[in-house]
C-alpha cells in the first residue's frame, strides 16, 4: 500500500468503511427485525388465546368445560393450541388439529413465552395460565426465518453494489479534491531558478486549497527574494573582493620587478605573489559555485576532439604519476569530436587525475578511459588507492570537504575541487559519481550527453592561456 | 603609443601606468567614464584599457557611444565581475579583448601588444629572444636552425615566458596561466616541465635561455 497514491488509498479506504458500515448495519437490521416480529408475534398469540382464558376463567370448573362443544368451537379458531393439565410433564387435555405434540415436553408453570424444538422444528409457545390449567399456542417461526433471511440477502445483493459505488464516488470525490493540489504541484516544479517569478493562480475559494496555494506563494515570493540576494551578493563580492586582490597583485608584480632587490626580498614577493593567486582562485571558485547555484553555468561550446583534450591532460598525469611511481595506464578511442567547454573539461579531467594521484599508493597505477555512445560519451578515472571510508564516501562531492592526505601532510587544496568538478559536468548536461569504491580500485566516472553544436558568441575568444 | 587606461581605483590604475610605462607605453590615467569619452574623442589615442564599472558613465556605455562616433581604437575591457554574459555584451560593443580581475600586469601588455599588431597588419604570430622562435601559426619553435618538438603543454609554457622575456614567473603564475588550474604547491610539475623544456630549448645550444631564479621562479633570456 506504501507506494500506491493517495487517491487509490483513499479509494480503497472509503470502500472498506462502507462495506464495514453496511455490514454492521445489516446484521444489526436483522437482529431488530427479528425480535420486533417475534414480539408481533407474541402480541398476536395473546390476543388469540385471550377470548378462550376468558371462558375459561368464567367457568366453574374448567374440566367439563373442555368437553363442552363450543369450547371445541372456539378451539377451532385457535388450530395450534393445546390445554395441559398441571404438574411437569402435565397430561394434554385438548389439542387443536395443527398443534405441536407437547406431550412429555417439561413446559414449566411460568406464563411467557419460550422458543424449544419439537420434533427438530422451531417453534414459538406462549403458555397462559388459567383456573391451574395451562393453555400453549404455538406460533410459526418459519416466516419469521423467512423474513429476516429474505431481508440478509437483499443487503448481500446491495453490499457489493454499494461499496461499488462507494470507490466510485470516493474516486471521483478524490479527482475533485485533489485535482487543485495536482496543479498546484505543477506549478511549483515550474518554479526553477530560471523561472523564479512564476506563481501559482490565486483561488478566492477560501478553502484549503486556496489557503495551501497562499503560503506556498508567499514562500515562493521568500525564495525569490533570497536567490535575487544570492546573485546580487555573487556579482557584489565578484567586484568587492576583486579589487583588493587586483591591487595586491599588480603591486607585488610592481616590487618583484624592481632590478637590485635582495634575494630574501623577492623570494618573500614571490610567495605573497603566489598566495596571492592562490587566493584569487580560491575566490574564483566560489563565485563560481555561487554562480552555478543561482543559474546553470555559461559555457563556451565548441566541437572538440575530446581524445586529444584528454590526451594532452594525460602528458601532465604521467608527470603527476611518475613523482609517485605510478603506472599510467590509459584506454581511448580514436579521435572522438564532442561539444564541450575546453577549458572547463580540462579542468575537470586535471583535477580528477591531480586527485587520483594524490590518493594513490606508490607503486599502484591511474587508469583512464573513454568511451562513446549514440547518446553520450564516458569518462573514467581511476587509481588503485585505499578505499575512501564509508562516512566520507558521501561527502567528498560537498564544498570545502577535505579527505585526509594519503601523504600524510596537510592538503593544501580548499577542498572545493570535486564540487566545482561536479557543477562543470552539471553544466554540460552530464554528472560526475563515485563510481567505484574498493580498496585498490576507486573511480570516478562522468558522462557528456551528445548535444547539438552551439555555437557561442564567445567561442575563439581568446582566454587567458591564449 | 599612446594608451588610455579608464580605472576609478587609483591604485589599480596607478600600478597599471607603471607597468605599461615599463613596457615602453605612454600611459595616460583617467578615472572617470563621461571624461573619457570626452579625452577620447577629443584627443588621439592608440589603445584604451576600459573598467567596466566607473563614475559617471559605465564603460559599456562609454564604449557604446565611441563606436557610435566611429571611433575605432581598439578597447580591451577590464572587469571585477567576470560574468560571461558580460563578456559577450562587451564583445558584442565592439570591444577588442577582455581581460578578467585580478590580472597580471604581463598579461595586460603581452594583449595590448597583440592588439597593436593586429591593427597595424604585422604578423603577430612569431616570438623572438635571442636564437629562439616561436610561430603561433605553424606551431614551430626553433633554437637556432634547429627544430625543437615540443608537446602542447610545453610549447604553452614556452609561449607564456616567451612572451615577456626577462621577466620571472613564479610557479603558480605559471600554473594558472598555463593550466588554468591550481595544483596542489607540493606538485613538481612546473619544475618537471621546466626542467623538459630546458633540456629541448638549451641542451648543446652556446647559452642557456630558460633561467631559475632560485626561490622564486622562472624566467626567459639571457642569464643576469
Amino acid at each position: 500500500m506504501k507506494n500506491w497514491s493517495l487517491r487509490r488509498r483513499l479509494q480503497i479506504l472509503t470502500a472498506s468503511v462502507v462495506a464495514t458500515a453496511l455490514v454492521i448495519f445489516g446484521i444489526g437490521t436483522a437482529i431488530n427485525l427479528y425480535y420486533e416480529q417475534r414480539e408481533a408475534l407474541d402480541e398476536r398469540l395473546s390476543e388469540e388465546v385471550a377470548p378462550v382464558l376468558e371462558q375459561m376463567e368464567d367457568a366453574a370448573d374448567p374440566r367439563p368445560w373442555l368437553a363442552d362443544p363450543t369450547t371445541l368451537e372456539i378451539l377451532e379458531l385457535l388450530p395450534r393450541a393445546s390445554i395441559i393439565g398441571p404438574g411437569d410433564p402435565g397430561e394434554v387435555l385438548l389439542r387443536s388439529p395443527d398443534a405441536p405434540d407437547l406431550s412429555g415436553l417439561n413446559l414449566g408453570a411460568a406464563s411467557g413465552f419460550r422458543t424449544i424444538l419439537v420434533n427438530g422444528e422451531k417453534v414459538r409457545l406462549g403458555l397462559f395460565q388459567a383456573k391451574g390449567l395451562r393453555v400453549v399456542v404455538a406460533g410459526d417461526l418459519t416466516e419469521l426465518g423467512e423474513i429476516v433471511s429474505d431481508l440478509m440477502l437483499a443487503y448481500l445483493l446491495a453490499l457489493p453494489l454499494a461499496v461499488l459505488a462507494a470507490a466510485f464516488g470516493s474516486w471521483w470525490i478524490t479527482e475533485k479534491a485533489l485535482g487543485p493540489i495536482a496543479a498546484i504541484a505543477a506549478t511549483a516544479e515550474a518554479v526553477t531558478a530560471q523561472r523564479l517569478d512564476h506563481r501559482l493562480p490565486a483561488a478566492d475559494t477560501g478553502d484549503e486549497i486556496a489557503h495551501l496555494g497562499r503560503i506556498l506563494n508567499r514562500m515562493f515570493d521568500r525564495l525569490e527574494r533570497s536567490f535575487h540576494t544570492a546573485q546580487r551578493f555573487s556579482a557584489d563580492a565578484s567586484h568587492e573582493l576583486r579589487t583588493p586582490l587586483t591591487i595586491m597583485r599588480g603591486r607585488l608584480e610592481e616590487a618583484l620587478r624592481q632590478p637590485g632587490r635582495a634575494r630574501a626580498d623577492e623570494s618573500l614577493l614571490a610567495d605573497l605573489l603566489d598566495e596571492n593567486i592562490r587566493l584569487s582562485s580560491i575566490t574564483e571558485n566560489l563565485l563560481l559555485l555561487a554562480r552555478a547555484d543561482a543559474a546553470p553555468l555559461e559555457l563556451h561550446l565548441a566541437e572538440t576532439d575530446l581524445t586529444a583534450l584528454v590526451e594532452e591532460t594525460l602528458e601532465d598525469a604521467e608527470i603527476l604519476a611518475s613523482a609517485r611511481s605510478l603506472t599510467l595506464e590509459r584506454d581511448l578511442p580514436p579521435p572522438l569530436l564532442w561539444s564541450v567547454d575546453q577549458g572547463r573539461l580540462r579542468q575537470v579531467m586535471l583535477n580528477l587525475l591531480d586527485n587520483a594521484a594524490k590518493y594513490s599508493e606508490p607503486g599502484g597505477h591511474i587508469r583512464v578511459t573513454l568511451t562513446s555512445s549514440e547518446t553520450a560519451c564516458v569518462c573514467t578515472v581511476s587509481n588503485s588507492g585505499p578505499e575512501i571510508p564509508a562516512g566520507k564516501a558521501g561527502k567528498i562531492f560537498e564544498r570545502f570537504f577535505r579527505g585526509n592526505d594519503a601523504r600524510g601532510g596537510a592538503d593544501r587544496g580548499a577542498g572545493l575541487g570535486l564540487s566545482i568538478c561536479r557543477e562543470l559536468v552539471h553544466a554540460h548536461g552530464g554528472t560526475l559519481e563515485l563510481a567505484a569504491n574498493r580498496r585498490g580500485h576507486i573511480e570516478f566516472r562522468f558522462d557528456l550527453p551528445r548535444r547539438p553544436l552551439q555555437t557561442t558568441a564567445c567561442a575563439g575568444w581568446p582566454t587567458a592561456s591564449s | 603609443m599612446r594608451v588610455l587606461v579608464i580605472e576609478d581605483e587609483k591604485k589599480i590604475a596607478s600600478f597599471v601606468r607603471n607597468g605599461l610605462r615599463e613596457e615602453g607605453f605612454t600611459v595616460e590615467v583617467c578615472h572617470r567614464g563621461d571624461e573619457a569619452l570626452e579625452l577620447l574623442t577629443r584627443e588621439p589615442f592608440d589603445l584604451a584599457v576600459l573598467d567596466i564599472m566607473l563614475p559617471g558613465r559605465d564603460g559599456l556605455s562609454v564604449l557604446r557611444v565611441l563606436r557610435e562616433r566611429r571611433i575605432g581604437l581598439p578597447v580591451l575591457i577590464l572587469s571585477a565581475r567576470g560574468e560571461t554574459s558580460e563578456r559577450v555584451e562587451g564583445l558584442d560593443l565592439g570591444a577588442d579583448d577582455y581581460l578578467a580581475k585580478p590580472f597580471s600586469i604581463d598579461e595586460l601588455s603581452a594583449r595590448l601588444r597583440a592588439l597593436l599588431r593586429r591593427q597595424s597588419g604585422e604578423n603577430l604570430s612569431l616570438y623572438k629572444v635571442e636564437d629562439l622562435t616561436l610561430n603561433l601559426v605553424t606551431r614551430e619553435v626553433r633554437r637556432g636552425p634547429h627544430l625543437v618538438d615540443l608537446t602542447p603543454r610545453e610549447f604553452s609554457l614556452l609561449e607564456t615566458l616567451m612572451r615577456s622575456p626577462g621577466r620571472i614567473f613564479t610557479r603558480t603564475q605559471l600554473c594558472e596561466r598555463v593550466w588554468e588550474y591550481q595544483f596542489d604547491p607540493g606538485t613538481n610539475l612546473v619544475d618537471v616541465y621546466i626542467q623538459r623544456l630546458r633540456r629541448k630549448i638549451d641542451d648543446g645550444a652556446p647559452s642557456k635561455l630558460l633561467q631559475t631564479r632560485r626561490g622564486v621562479g622562472y624566467y626567459l633570456g639571457r642569464e643576469g
